[in-house]
């Protein structure tokens, strides 16, 4: 059985592969076919991955000590529950998880489509999957799931019994499929990015929802995270600012920032570089997150360590970083705003300021994190940065963002309406002061908590007025009931209410931080049985210590009756400590808590004298923070409810895409000419320029020539013919201007359109050592001449080289070579020929078959370009004459049948010496 | 992508096929290396135990110089007649260029290397029972990596005067790396079984290095960075 | 125009001050240590000098970076300027270096990593000079300088790893951070730092300058042999 587990992640592996490839291909050559093969492997990736999960489940659930991951994660003695649920309690098997969830995920979205703009999708698609390939990669090499032990132990080591817990099974899960979902707004970036589709709304519409998904797991991971924090592992708060929990709360940051401002790339085109850069900075903190916990770097409570895999993971990221700088720095000039901030007063200001707010946080949230690693590599020990710091730095930044949370339904796009702001500003700040100037006169002094609560007052009022506000708008114009109203308006503008709905949970959650925060009363005393604490205005009566046997663990609890100040009983607490027979022990904390506060009590130890030790803290408001974190999600499943298609259709992943555009279906073509179109003009230019370094040697140049005509291009010596020619035949691209060969925009054609065209200059591009056979033979090949052999002897004897053609270039004499030039010419067949100053060195006899040569090519259709010094030869031929000086064309004239004279009297005139 | 790969084949053909009319190149370069591993025999005297220590070296000194010589004929012939700016204009992507000559010249020096090494074991009196496989990985990875930069390196410095000066010049620093790795993984290997500090014979053991590390890592950046910088030396 | 050189003037007496400074320190303040006594104080130079060397490295594939993608001389101009200051730090990380082996370990040179890949970095640019001279035209010398000039930097971290690794197999008994540091050193050290950070901006732009009036001077000479 586990090797059929190992089996499947091998093939998994290698489907992952090729859907990887499969899928770039499609993307590069915008192929539906190798799209659709690529799907299938999505598909096929992701089943052998449950597969081997399946396996894994019932390696755990049968506990198959054979197995390494089960003897060290499970035990007999631990329920079927958390057998089950010790998949991802280590290394080996959390990454499994990891590379499942991505490969459901990336199957899913395999099946997404782009309307309009399949190659974004199939990149996307390649890009998740070469991020599953690293995983497998590293669940097949490095820390594979079914390796066996041997020999069998009869027991297992057991699940560290702080992980036995429900909790276990939410949070880590939840957190995972946050961390991985990111995956997938960032392959859709980077295929936006690649296809340069960065700018254009198609990627946002895209990644809204899954951007939403990820989002939610995220925060429900930590949010729940904290919770089970404060619950289990008992030291009286909920939020330590342990590498690992940053570790979650950097990309946690980053998305929030992303969420919000992606709005404005949909409104009004703007902060698209904000949003690739945000996207891609959330997926590698997470990546940069799970490298963290597994590399060992940093000490933490709940790190995997693992060096080794630590270089893996740290390699990944360096490569993943450099590609998405490379790949946005490529792209920025499709990144640019299409429209400008009008107003510090807006929406998008808001955003602005909330990006920045949010980035602040993450960096302050890394550096913070990142202190031991810095002080440890410059050589001075390593110093950690606790609670302190990032409290100070992070809770005034989180305080402001909550702030402009308050705001931002005031604020218009573009620019905001002073009246209306003030208007609808000025009740809700008031709240706001008065709910503050309450609770100052109420006793609490505090100012940080004071500005907390009126900012959450704010909030909260703020968004009240803004519901009852639009609800009686709506009740008006439809004529019903308010109430019924607003039930309509949250079923309709989901997307809004939810998000509103999302912000009132977080300003709920401040309620409960706050409280916490600043009014958390603490004591810890040893008593005897009989005496009592008083804590906060609790008196905590301790009554004696119990013992308990249950299979598998003992418990002792500590039995404490707690009454208020006026002595009324409020409560019984029993904390715990339970012992497990293989040594380790845990604490288990008892609460009692309501909306004002909680009651929170450590059984710390005892002696033997009977002597107790208690922690007790009094946590007021805290179970606003759950209330909080309940709303949040509630919002945010809300904005996820699936409705009305946006504007854009198609952007859900179901549903077929009606009318996909030009570049969905059918076979790349390969070469232009399959296409079978007749250009009338073979060259255009229109005001080309060339720089040569800072020195313009061509400007202004616009010339048409028409299929079949030959032109004669005179001027002086430096007069940039040459270059010219080397721009018109493609060797050199333009500084400026357009240019098209035979219709075509060379940028777009490629390679492929120099097909067509062929130069024959007083160099005669041969190779010494090679015979002419060889020459013409290698040749033919690079231009991919059909009937090579054929055409070669045909073309050797019409330049009369057939005798020579096994002999090497290098004997031949200059003519000769000319000769096989031409013959090269001849073999390529090009429809457009440049000439550059061909007849150099060339006696009579040759010149003269050059001659009829061009004559012939001009005969058969092709379009001819000549430079020349020598008035003797070739222009007879000309239809068209163009003069070059300095860099500019000077005249053109069309000139059939001129005579030598005549062009020789322009070229005076224009060009000012004579040769 | 098949195209492109069948153009690089019809370089390295071209390469080859002139290769193959003269002899030239490749007959200096071997007889150069012969030459640097004799005069070497004379410098260091083969029987002391002094100089098997710095074996490793002298074998990639010759390997290498020879290889130098190579390299600068690899973009030089293309002046003759200017018949790089008939590839330029051939329907193809510029890096094929590259790959083609780069491909040629490890042929090129690997067939040198293959030709003096048994000169070399023989002068030398290497113990015969090296680990030959591992050996010419070795060989392998490092001329690769050698070459991949020597050929970018020679189109570069094909466009000066003093080219063969130059590239000498350039290369050696860049390619610091691959010498240091080269020497390094032939000593483990060249080192007697039982001698002290020898590496656990096999591919994990070399593993168990960093040098192979090194090397791949090298092979690759400098397979992809010409790659990308190509267009920029070969532009008109 | 009055701004600029006010300002270029600043930089250039803040260099000047800062240097004074960094003299100061080093010299007077800093306190003699244990074992290598007054010869000690070369470290301080030589610190400052290699950041700066690296710094200039740096900036040089950053300019050829520049150069690639505007083909504007002004990068070319620079590249070139930062590669001759840079060759000049090494040179001096290079000889320092070497008194500070003298005087600490009794060696003129150590293979220590980090000052073996300071002279892998002398040779690599060192060539880029010599590329440079070997090319006339000055728009090829700037573009296939800008290539060697990134291929140059790109390898440094390559060359230091395989040199560190090199020398963990024999290992060196010797490693440059052998020295006590008093708390006083540190000023010096930073002052040190600062001041020849200063004092390569200074020297650049000077170089640059230098070859921007070339450039005039040879314009003026072409427009006047047009006519």
């Amino acid at each position: 059985m586990p090797e059929i587990g190992t089996i499947s992640l091998a093939a998994a592996l290698a489907a992952a592969l090729y859907a990887a490839a499969t899928f770039g291909m499609a993307a590069w050559r915008r192929s539906e076919e190798l799209a659709r093969r690529a799907r299938w492997a999505s598909v096929a990736v992701a089943a052998l991955e449950t597969l081997a999960s399946l396996i894994l489940f019932y390696l755990l659930g049968t506990s198959d000590f054979s197995v390494r991951y089960v003897a060290e994660y499970t035990s007999r003695n631990l329920p079927p529950f958390y057998r089950l649920v010790a998949f991802w309690g280590g290394q080996a098997g959390s990454l499994l998880l990891w590379s499942w969830i991505l490969s459901l995920l990336g199957a899913v979205a395999a099946y997404q489509r782009f309307p309009g703009q399949p190659a974004m999708g199939f990149a996307a698609s390649s890009v998740a999957f070469a991020v599953d390939v690293f995983f497998l990669l590293i669940l097949n090499a490095v820390t594979p799931p079914f390796a066996r032990l041997s020999p069998v132990p009869p027991d297992g080591a057991g699940l560290n019994p702080l992980l036995q817990n429900p909790g276990m099974f939410i949070h880590p899960l939840t957190l995972y499929v946050g961390y991985v979902a990111f995956a997938i707004p960032f392959s859709f970036a980077f295929g936006a990015l690649a296809t340069g589709n960065a700018g254009r709304p198609v990627w946002v519409q895209a990644v809204r929802s899954w951007t939403l998904f990820a989002w939610l797991f995220l925060t429900v991971g930590i949010v729940y995270g904290a919770q089970w924090a404060y619950v289990e592992l008992g030291w009286g708060g909920y939020w330590g600012w342990d590498p690992v929990e940053n570790a979650s709360l950097m990309p946690w940051l980053t998305a929030t920032a992303f969420l919000h401002s992606i709005m404005a790339q949909e409104r009004r085109g703007m902060y698209k570089a904000w949003n690739v850069i945000l996207v891609a900075l959330t997926f590698l903190l997470s990546i940069f997150g799970t490298y963290l916990t597994r590399s060992g770097i940093l000490s933490s409570v709940h790190a995997f360590q693992d060096s080794a895999l630590g270089q893996w993971f740290f390699y990944f990221l360096a490569a993943a970083t450099l590609a998405s700088i490379v790949l946005i720095a490529a792209r920025w000039q499709q990144l640019q705003g299409e429209q400008e901030l009008e107003s510090y007063a807006s929406k998008e200001a808001g955003f602005l300021f909330s990006n920045l707010l949010l980035m602040a946080m993450a960096f302050a949230v890394i550096l913070g994190t990142l202190y031991p690693l810095i002080t440890r590599w410059l050589g001075q020990g390593e110093i950690t940065v606790g609670p302190p710091f990032f409290n100070q730095v992070v809770v005034p930044l989180g305080l402001a963002l909550v702030l402009l949370m308050g705001l931002c339904p005031f604020l218009g796009w573009r620019r905001t309406n002073g009246g209306q702001f003030k208007e609808s500003f000025l009740a809700p700040a008031l709240v706001g002061v008065v709910v503050a100037v309450g609770l100052a006169l109420a006793g609490i002094r505090i100012p940080g908590a004071l500005v907390a609560f009126a900012i959450v007052a704010f909030v909260l009022s703020s968004l009240a007025a803004e519901l009852w506000r639009e609800a009686s708008r709506q009740a008006l114009k439809n004529g019903e009931g308010v109430l019924r109203a607003l039930g309509r308006l949250l079923a309709r503008e989901r997307r809004r209410y939810g998000g509103h709905l999302v912000h009132v949970g977080v300003a709920v959650m401040i309620i409960g931080m706050t409280g916490i925060g600043f009014f958390q009363v603490h004591a810890t005393q040893s008593v005897q049985a009989g005496q009592a604490i008083t804590v906060g205005g609790y008196r905590f009566a301790y009554n004696g210590l119990l013992e308990k046997r249950q299979p598998g663990r003992d418990v002792v609890m500590a039995d404490l009756e707690v009454s208020d100040r006026q002595g009324r009983p409020v409560a019984s607490l029993r904390p715990e400590k339970v012992f497990y027979p293989d040594g380790q022990n845990s604490t288990e904390v008892a609460i009692h808590g309501n909306l004002a506060r909680d009651l929170y009590v450590i059984l710390a130890g005892w002696q033997a004298d009977g002597t107790t030790t208690f922690q007790i803290y009094v946590n007021p408001l805290v179970q606003w923070m759950w209330i909080g974190e309940y709303l949040l999600v509630v919002g945010t499943l809300l904005a996820l409810w699936p409705g009305r298609r946006p504007r854009l259709q198609g952007s859900g992943a179901d549903g077929a895409a009606a009318g996909s555009g030009g570049d969905d279906g059918g076979p790349a073509p390969a070469w232009p000419e399959e296409r079978a179109e007749v250009a009338e003009l073979m060259v255009e230019a229109r005001d080309l320029s060339k720089r040569i370094g800072e020195r313009l040697i061509l400007q202004g140049i616009s010339l048409q020539v028409p299929r079949g005509q030959f032109v004669a291009l005179l001027g002086p010596n430096g007069a940039g013919k040459s270059t010219l020619l080397r721009v018109l035949s493609l060797l050199s691209p333009p500084s400026a201007g357009t240019l098209r060969i035979a219709g075509q925009d060379p940028l777009e054609a490629g390679d492929s359109l120099r097909r067509r065209l062929a130069l024959l200059s007083h160099n005669t591009f041969l190779y010494g050592d090679l015979s002419a056979r060889e020459n013409l033979y290698l040749y033919g090949r690079l231009y991919g001449v059909e009937n090579l052999q054929a055409r070669i002897v045909q073309v050797l004897e019409r330049v009369h080289l057939t005798l020579f053609q096994m002999d090497p270039v290098r004997v031949f004499s200059r003519g000769m070579q000319q000769r096989l030039a031409i013959a090269r010419i001849l073999l390529l067949s090009p429809d457009l020929v440049f000439l550059d100053e061909p007849y150099t060195g060339l006696d009579l006899e040759a010149a003269a078959s050059l001659n009829s040569i061009l004559a012939e090519l001009k005969a058969q259709g092709k379009t001819l370009f000549l430079i020349t010094h020598s008035f003797e030869a070739g222009l007879e031929l000309a239809d068209q004459v163009a003069v070059l000086v300095r860099g500019r064309l000077v005249y053109q004239a069309p000139s059939s049948g001129w005579s030598v004279e005549q062009y020789r009297n322009v070229y005076l005139q224009k060009a000012g010496s004579v040769k | 992508m098949r195209a492109y790969w069948r153009q690089v084949g019809w370089i390295l053909w071209k390469e080859l096929r002139a290769e193959w009319r003269t002899r030239q190149t490749v007959t200096s370069m071997a007889i150069f290396a012969f030459l640097v591993i004799v005069v070497f025999s004379f410098a260091f005297d083969p029987t002391r135990d002094v100089t098997r220590q710095v074996l490793p070296g002298i074998l990639w000194i010759a390997y290498l110089f020879a290889a130098v010589l190579g390299l600068n004929r690899s973009f030089m012939v293309e002046r003759f007649n200017d018949s790089l700016l008939g590839l330029l204009s051939a329907p193809m992507d510029r890096s094929t260029i590259y790959f083609g000559k780069a491909a040629a010249n490890l042929l090129f020096v690997l067939l040198v290397e293959a030709l003096s090494l048994p000169v070399f074991l023989a002068l030398y009196d290497v113990l015969p029972d090296l680990r030959l496989e591992e050996l010419l990985l070795v060989l392998l990875l490092g001329t690769l990596g050698f070459v991949e930069v020597g050929t970018f390196l020679s189109a570069l410095s094909a466009n000066s005067r003093s080219s063969e000066l130059l590239l000498p010049l350039l290369l050696f620093p860049v390619a610091l790396p691959v010498v240091i790795a080269s020497v390094q993984l032939t000593a483990v290997l060249l080192a007697a079984p039982a001698a002290a500090g020898a590496v656990a014979p096999g591919w994990a053991g070399l593993w168990s290095l960093p040098w192979l590390k090194v090397l791949l890592v090298y092979d690759g950046v400098f397979l992809l960075l010409p790659f990308l910088l190509f267009d920029y030396v070969l532009e008109v | 125009m009055h701004r600029r050189l006010f300002r270029w003037r600043l930089a250039v007496a803040a260099a000047g001050a800062l240097m004074l400074l960094a003299l100061y320190f080093s010299l007077v303040y800093a306190p003699t240590e244990r074992t290598m006594g007054q010869v000690q104080r070369v470290f301080y130079f030589h610190l400052g000098n290699a950041w700066n060397a690296f710094l200039a490295f740096f900036l040089v594939m950053v300019a050829s970076i520049g150069y690639l993608k505007t083909r504007s001389r002004r990068w070319d101009i620079y590249a070139e300027a930062l590669a001759e200051v840079g060759v000049v730090f090494t040179t001096v990380v290079l000889i320092t270096g070497s008194i500070w082996g003298r005087a600490a370990w009794n060696t003129w040179w150590t293979w220590d990593p980090r000052l073996t890949t300071t002279l892998v970095l002398w040779f690599i640019y060192d060539g880029y000079l010599a590329l440079r001279a070997s090319l006339e035209n000055w728009e090829t010398r700037a573009r296939l300088s800008a290539v060697y000039g990134i291929v140059g930097f790109v390898n440094v971290p390559i060359v230091f790893m395989s040199i560190r690794w090199w020398r963990t197999i024999h290992p060196v008994v010797i490693s440059l951070s052998g020295m006590d540091m008093d708390p006083r050193m540190v000023p010096a050290m930073l002052a040190s730092l600062l001041a020849f950070t200063l004092l390569l901006g200074v020297c650049t732009v000077l170089r640059a300058q230098i070859s921007q009036s070339a450039d005039a001077l040879q314009s003026m000479k072409d427009a006047f042999r047009q006519d």
